[in-house]
């Protein structure tokens, strides 16, 4: 028996006169939360607004729980859950009429779920969307996306702007939400210790292309920084799968994506003094994924 | 079995009502003081004096242009410079059906005040004995125009998308409005029964009309097929 995916995308292109979004193979699983990670401008809304079907690839291959994109748009729509930081509610309408038109057009539309998010973001349904503050508004945004019970959450950049407290809220929810196994969520940002805290597959967007895409552990696993000291006249040596390597008089500072104790061994063969094998952050290894990508390698 | 994917593709029809309930609802206070504003000026025109009945037209044909004008920015314009039209086309619709939802929303509601202003200036010139008969003719053929024109502006915010085209358009065409009416008036087979006793639906009078009614239905069509081959909504 074959599974569908929630979200697969093959060979996708989109240009525009000042970007680009080049051949892009995304694939998210049912019961995942992929954050997708890149920095402003590098793609993360295109994409996403290409697998919602309201912006069309040029060339590839789109498809949403075994629907194609844009041909079935339709059908896929029914069942994703879309939130972005430049989507807007109606200024001059409650939350709960909000509520009532999503309502009449969503037959899994959960009441007493709406009502409980209204409660827990702290969202007065009765006040126009004018009067709500920004985080209130996102939160709105979530509550509509969510209460319809969609089989996929797309969320493009639902953070931004949030306070500490709100964040945590929306990022709870998010997990509960994939605690149902069947679903799945697309999430991006360019806060990186918000992926880092609720996902469980990590994608690194830059430039219009998908530069690494794993999971979360792996990623963390296999990053590491190694600080060492070097000999007088040290050679640095060849070293496989290195981002990057700085040499600040004796002090030297390796980077690695693959990390493996022949890196070490290698280093103390040639006289190095090693210092510390430090783990990374999502954002220092994004980081370090992107300037290696924009050098067109290792350093 | 019906699975729930079945019943959600019957919903078109469904979604499209809703989307015209939403656009009606956020106008529906200018559009109910425009059409208090519309009846009072045609009760104006209806008044024994050269004054007030050029008062009560001026004003008639004012309110249909800004009904017109608030429409088009309200629900067109708007919910694309407002950012709200990701949230609208994240529903399960395609562009057709949300441009078929916004043409129902603006034709039907531009219609409405349309036809109320319409049937309130005929039963004027029927009832009143110092507005001429012989005008029933040239003031349908006004009215039409407006329509025409109206339909036109929405053609042009919905396929372009731009708040610029639209108003250059609306700019170009309301001026138009006075150059037309002079136009019409000044053409024999109509000026000339104006002020006559009778109205007179003559073959000139009924080519302007079946012209403007033709214009309403290709501006129609048209829209509707540029905005199903586009590919970006958004």
């Amino acid at each position: 028996m074959t599974t569908t995916s929630a979200i697969r995308l093959s060979g996708v292109n989109k240009h525009y006169t000042h970007f680009q979004l080049n051949d892009v193979d995304l694939r998210l699983e049912k019961g995942h939360i992929m954050g997708f990670i890149g920095p402003n401008g590098a793609g993360k809304s295109t994409t996403m607004r290409i697998i919602m079907g309201l912006i069309g690839a040029d060339s590839g291959h789109v498809e949403v729980l075994g629907h194609r994109v844009p041909d079935e748009q339709v059908a896929a729509k029914w069942n994703i859950g879309f939130a972005s930081e430049d989507m807007r509610l109606y200024k001059a309408a409650t939350v709960g009429w909000h509520m009532n038109f999503m309502k009449s057009i969503y037959p899994s539309w959960d009441d007493d779920y709406a009502l409980a998010l209204l409660s827990r973001f702290d969202i007065p349904a009765d006040l126009r969307v004018k009067g709500l503050s920004h985080g209130q508004r996102v939160k709105a945004g979530l509550l509509l996306a969510l209460a319809r019970r969609p089989q996929i959450l797309l969320l493009d950049e639902p953070t931004t702007g949030l306070d500490p407290v709100a964040r945590t809220e929306v990022l709870n929810e998010l997990i509960d939400v994939v605690a149902d196994e069947d679903r799945a969520v697309l999430f991006s940002s360019h806060n990186t210790r918000d992926v880092e805290q609720i996902s469980d597959q990590i994608t690194f967007l830059d430039r219009g292309r998908i530069i690494d895409s794993r999971d979360k552990e792996t990623f963390l696993d296999s990053w590491r920084r190694i600080r060492f000291e070097a000999p007088a006249n040290f050679d640095m040596p060849e070293l496989a799968n290195v981002t990057s390597s700085q040499l600040n008089g004796r002090l030297a500072t390796v980077t690695t994506g693959s990390f493996g104790p022949e890196i070490t061994e290698t280093l103390t063969n040639h006289g190095a003094v090693i210092q510390s094998v430090d783990n990374m952050t999502l954002e220092e290894i994004f980081v370090s994924e992107v300037m290696s990508s924009r050098d067109g390698g290792a350093a | 079995m019906n699975t729930l994917t079945d019943v959600n593709q019957t919903r078109p029809a469904v979604i499209i009502r809703q989307l015209v309930l939403k656009d009606w609802y956020f106008v529906r206070f200018p559009m109910a003081a425009y059409l208090a504003i519309g009846i009072g000026a045609a009760i104006l025109m209806s008044v024994p004096h050269q004054t007030a009945y050029l008062i009560g037209s001026i004003l008639l044909l004012s309110v249909v242009v800004i009904v017109g004008i608030h429409l088009v920015f309200g629900t067109v314009t708007h919910e694309r410079s407002q950012q709200t039209l990701p949230m609208i086309m994240s529903l399960p619709i395609t562009f057709t059906q949300y441009s078929a939802a916004k043409l129902i929303a603006n034709v039907g509601g531009f219609a409405i005040a349309w036809s109320v202003l319409l049937a309130v200036t005929v039963a004027l010139i029927l009832t009143r004995e110092n507005l001429p008969l012989g005008l029933l003719p040239f003031a349908v053929i006004a009215l039409t125009e407006l329509f025409a024109a109206f339909v036109v502006i929405l053609a042009v915010a919905m396929i372009s998308e731009s708040e610029a085209w639209t108003v250059v358009t609306m700019t170009i065409l309301n001026i138009g409005i006075s150059i037309f009416l002079n136009l019409i008036g000044s053409i024999e087979a109509i000026g000339t029964h104006m002020g006559g006793p009778t109205a007179v639906w003559n073959g000139t009078a009924l080519l302007i009309l079946g012209i403007e009614i033709l214009i309403i239905v290709v501006a129609i069509a048209v829209t509707l097929a540029a905005q199903s081959r586009k590919k970006d909504f958004i």
